[in-house]
């Protein structure tokens, strides 16, 4: 996610309702697929997009600036995701959206085989990605799909650097195992 | 062994550029069919978490977040570390206090003895009478106590209202910790 302009961010902070939609315009992908991953529901994801947004806009005028505003973003969604998810717990999943991974360009120009294959490959992955604890869910949605820094997720789960590390090395053996056992490569990884 | 050490490095370096700078490593891998696997499962894995699948919201969710804020519109950059009802209570419970020590002050001169004054210079001139200096010291003590006491609770509960009013505007400022 791109970092607002500070002076979009100032209209925002006075009260601006123009400057607000253009953040929300800007921003609203990025913190519906983090809340999606999150929840794992397009329904609660929805919600919990519109109640971030709105308690962006009340808590606006409260950001100092001492963080990135993506950071800041996150940090809320986060919270207010693992919260609703806490309420969440005890009602029965429901299955993973179909077509929810969009497509890749950068394999329109393929064979269509290989196009099968790398869209059924990142289906298995990111189903995978569902399934891990909420703690690597947090951090590999954050780094792969927000392209966010070590250091940025760090500050937005305020999680020492060296523990981010750790939960993206661990995620990804998983979902490696994961995908090599699917695979039939190997079931002992 | 190596195997392990191995698989922790690639998960932590996808790139391999940790591992190819270990020879035996290198050699390990080339030798090893399951970390060879392990190795392609990772790359796999490294190449469709890139592929960053964004999923588009409902067309919805923008202008019902709009219509949610234009219906409780916040009223621009306030710094206010601490609120007009903080202030106002601070205030009130001070001058409470101060109000009730003044009175009780007020009291106690009142029912002052009136040879106090003989005493005090008696003691004076003449230090050997140490019960009757150490009884008017205890009275003048206990006085004295009652007039400060409710002002030094006063201003104790200020400072307490300040330190609650003061952390609850603050908390509001950046979101809190996530819970694990």
């Amino acid at each position: 996610m791109q970092e607002p302009s500070a002076l979009l961010l100032a209209r925002c902070c006075q009260g601006d309702a123009q400057a607000f939609a253009q953040l929300v315009a800007s921003v609203q992908t990025y913190v519906y697929n983090l809340a999606y991953r999150l929840l794992r529901d397009e329904d609660e994801a929805h919600d919990l997009t519109q109640d971030a947004l709105v308690r962006t806009w009340h808590m606006l005028p409260s950001f100092r600036g001492e963080s990135r505003f993506t950071t800041w973003l996150y940090r809320l969604v986060v919270n207010l995701g693992l919260n609703h998810l806490a309420r969440l717990r005890r009602r029965p999943q429901e299955a993973p959206l179909e077509g929810h991974v969009a497509a890749d360009p950068s394999h329109l120009a393929a064979d269509p085989q290989e196009i099968y294959e790398a869209a059924e490959r990142r289906r298995i992955v990111w189903e995978a990605v569902d399934a891990l604890p909420d703690k690597y869910r947090i951090v590999i949605t954050l780094y792969y799909q927000h392209g966010c820094s070590y250091q940025e997720i760090a500050d937005s789960l305020q999680l020492p650097l060296n523990t981010v590390k750790t939960h993206l090395a661990r995620a990804r053996r998983l979902l490696a195992s994961r995908l090599a056992h699917l695979e039939g490569v190997a079931d002992d990884l | 062994m190596i195997c392990e050490r191995l698989r922790w490095l690639l998960s932590f370096d996808p790139t391999g550029q940790t591992v190819a700078h270990d020879p035996t490593l290198c050699r390990h891998l080339d030798n090893c069919p399951e970390c060879r696997a392990f190795a392609a499962a990772l790359a796999g894995v490294e190449e469709a978490l890139a592929a960053r699948p964004l999923a588009q919201p409902r067309p919805s969710l923008a202008p019902a977040v709009m219509a949610a804020v234009a219906v409780r519109p916040h009223a621009g950059a306030v710094e206010q570390p601490f609120s007009r009802t903080f202030w106002l209570f601070s205030a009130a419970v001070t001058l409470l206090a101060l109000v009730c020590g003044a009175l009780l002050l007020q009291q106690s001169t009142a029912a002052w003895p009136p040879d106090s004054h003989l005493m005090t210079t008696q003691l004076w001139l003449n230090p050997s009478w140490p019960s009757d200096a150490s009884a008017w010291l205890s009275l003048e003590g206990e006085r004295a106590a009652q007039a400060i006491l409710p002002v030094l609770a006063g201003l104790l509960i200020a400072a307490g209202s300040a330190a609650v009013g003061f952390r609850a505007s603050q908390a509001g400022h950046e979101p809190a910790r996530p819970r694990r």
